[in-house]
């Protein structure tokens, strides 16, 4: 059982980026507890999905602490972080000959789910995100959108400690974000946490328990809407959108 | 150098033949440029040069002293050879995707390419033809004595008929999908075979005939032309047309590094279109390699790369003497895994499959699995090869073999399997 005082996930970033001359990334933390949804906001080119690249992994340079349950991950160690996430991604990652139900079968593989929870996991899921009848086509040949609930319900069928998700509410229909939002529920009562990027900052708003503002490589700010509102110096009616408009135009007003 | 000397781009050079020929050579261009990569001056010099020696030798010798008893029954297979050269190929307008954005729009450009590439098409079918009927023209001529006349009409009949079908073929691929498609393009290429084969053995005492009837022929293909060119939405069909046609003239070289990988052609698979699995799903390993393996049944450059494999090691145990054959037997299972062990690291880096993390263990068993799954029946049919060999050599008894020389076959792929599974297991450990 994970002390819930204690972040589930911690990561303190040095420097990243693709190569060592210009780091897209600089002096970057952020933590998330279980049962918790981080939001990762920022305009575009901020470096929100760089930074999360690097948090699974993928960036060539990635100079950064990461702890996991209060412990500190070794590179190449033996942890069960690896196994205890979820990436949902903002593109959708799919293999050309396997159906949508092949691709659950080989997502429940590698965790060893039980063929009968794998089955009402599975089933729930794709009734849910309203795929059941797509089930033995093709996700290649799906639209965007279904792509996109195809990597979701991967994401759910998994079950993990902690979701990073990067910009789930691209290409989804009202019904499906609906959905998408009710899943996390789920999920947060379960005590999984959550990490997700996000332009739509309505729906983050009404999702996240705290916020990080990246901008420039840096977080500009970060904690809950009242601490957002405050860093920004907005009232206390302020939307998420006023405080994200303020604090990245004084950024640009610094630059300039 | 101003900037307007910088910029060539003049828009009045282009139209839809200029843009047809540039993208046909750049085609060309970049599949030439693949098998360059292979085909350096030391495989040109010690493989390529001495193959086309032995080749050459062989087709002198043949030409100049064929076998006695040649009857004119010959001439079916020849022309069964040339029926099948008219059947590959398919029509190619070059198209490309940001034809989407108005050139596929304006009737004058998608009337260009595709009168283009009917000539394109016509004019490639001639010259294969030529380079076919001239290699078999010293049969065609002395063997066979058929005339002159008759051999030059043969190479525009050829062509023509390759050009027809060409249209047929499309229009079918446009028409019906799946299964269908399959039967349907089955039955008329064993037709098209048929009749080609008869009119060009029983021809040559009609040979203005067929020359006119080749005309016609290039005509009614040019009609079918027509009625291809007023459809609409045929651009994903061209454009899937074009990258099969890269895939199939790189994938031999390049199958290893392919960045554009044939896609579906339907929402539901062909094979296993229920998802249902291959293997009975005890554990995690189970479906792992269930996985795999139908991605590679599913796969046809995988699975043709298979049959290739099955084709020359068949050739080899059928060529070479008794005891060598033995040891090709012994021997071609360690190879055909290892190339099954390639497909499937290369699975294993699709960016799908490596999303998740796998226990060391369970790729272990998985890889097991599903090697000795695809091997096991293309092993078996090169044991019950050496059976026969065995049988026909001894006689007696010894056509035991063909059943017993199979089970011990399964043991020896087994037994191969595991050794070469620990290694790669332990090398993956070290890496």
């Amino acid at each position: 059982m994970t002390d819930n005082a204690q972040p589930l996930y911690r990561a303190e970033v040095d420097e990243a980026g693709y190569d060592h001359d210009g780091p897209i990334i600089r002096n970057i933390g952020l933590s998330v507890r279980s049962g918790e949804r981080v939001g990762l906001i920022g305009p575009n080119g901020a470096g929100k999905s760089t930074l999360m690249k690097g948090l699974l992994g993928q960036l060539p340079h990635w100079k950064a602490r990461i702890y996991w349950r209060g412990e500190e991950e070794k590179q190449g160690g033996n942890s069960d972080m690896s196994s205890s996430i979820a990436y949902i991604p903002e593109q959708p990652i799919l293999y050309e000959r396997m159906t949508l139900w092949e691709h659950l079968v080989l997502a429940a593989a590698s965790i060893g789910l039980p063929e009968e929870q794998f089955r009402e996991r599975a089933d729930k899921l794709l009734k849910r995100f309203r795929l059941y009848g797509n089930r033995h086509e093709y996700p290649i040949k799906f639209s965007k959108g279904m792509q996109q609930k195809t990597m979701l319900i991967v994401g759910f069928l998994l079950q993990p400690d902690l979701y990073l998700v990067d910009e789930p509410f691209i290409g989804l229909d009202p019904g499906a974000v609906l959905e998408l939002l009710d899943a996390l529920e789920e999920e947060r009562s379960r005590g999984a946490a959550v990490l997700l990027t996000t332009h739509v900052l309505d729906s983050a708003e009404r999702l996240c328990d705290r916020f990080v503002l990246v901008h420039d490589g840096g977080a500009a700010a970060a904690g809950t809407l009242e601490e957002i509102r405050s860093a920004a110096g907005c009232g206390p009616d302020a939307r998420l959108f006023d405080c994200f408009h303020r604090l990245t135009a004084q950024g640009a007003e610094v630059r300039e | 150098m101003t900037e307007q000397g910088n910029d060539n781009f003049n828009p009045g050079r282009y139209g839809p033949a200029s843009l047809f020929a540039e993208r046909a050579a750049a085609f060309w261009i970049a599949v030439w440029k693949c098998w360059r990569t292979v085909l350096d001056w030391t495989v040109l010099l010690y493989i390529v040069l001495p193959g086309a020696f032995i080749a050459v030798g062989m087709y002198r010798d043949f030409m100049r002293d064929p076998p006695s008893g040649l009857t004119t029954a010959m001439l079916i297979p020849i022309f069964g050879v040339m029926a099948l050269l008219q059947l590959a190929g398919k029509f190619r307008t070059f198209a490309e995707r940001g034809d989407a954005l108005f050139l596929h729009r304006l009737p004058k450009w998608k009337q260009g390419f595709g009168w283009m590439g009917f000539a394109y098409g016509l004019a490639c079918r001639l010259l294969t033809s030529a380079v076919a009927v001239a290699v078999a023209s010293p049969l065609l001529l002395q063997t066979f004595n058929i005339s002159e006349t008759y051999t030059a009409i043969l190479i525009v009949f050829f062509a023509a008929c390759g050009s027809l079908w060409t249209m047929v073929e499309d229009r079918v691929s446009l028409r019906w999908k799946g299964w269908r498609r399959i039967v349907i393009q089955l039955l008329l290429r064993i037709a098209f075979a048929f009749v080609f084969v008869r009119i060009a053995y029983f021809g040559e005492e009609y040979a203005l005939l067929i020359g006119s009837a080749s005309v016609a022929i290039v005509v009614l293909a040019a009609a079918l032309l027509r009625l291809r060119i007023r459809k609409n939405g045929t651009l994903l069909h061209e454009i899937a047309v074009e990258n099969n046609a890269y895939v199939s003239s790189v994938s031999l070289i390049l199958r290893d590094t392919l960045e554009k990988k044939p896609v579906p052609g339907r929402r539901r698979p062909m094979w296993f279109a229920q998802s249902q699995p291959l293997f009975r799903h005890r554990n995690g390993a189970d479906k792992l390699a269930d996985s795999w393996v139908k991605s590679v049944l599913r796969r046809s450059d995988l699975w043709k790369h298979m049959l290739y494999f099955l084709g020359a090691g068949t050739a080899a145990i059928a060529l070479t003497p008794l005891a060598l054959a033995v040891i090709v037997w012994l021997v071609l299972p360690a190879l055909l895994l290892l190339s099954l062990q390639r497909q499937w690291e290369q699975w294993l880096a699709e960016p799908y499959v490596a999303l998740f993390t796998w226990q060391e263990d369970l790729l272990e068993q998985a890889s097991r699995k599903g090697k000795l799954a695809i091997a096991a029946p293309i092993v078996a049919a090169w044991a019950l090869l050496v059976g026969v060999k065995f049988g026909m050599h001894f006689g007696g008894e010894v056509w035991a073999a063909v059943v017993l020389i199979p089970v011990a076959s399964y043991f020896w792929l087994r037994k191969v399997n595991d050794m070469l599974s620990s290694f790669s297991a332990m090398r993956r450990k070290k890496e």
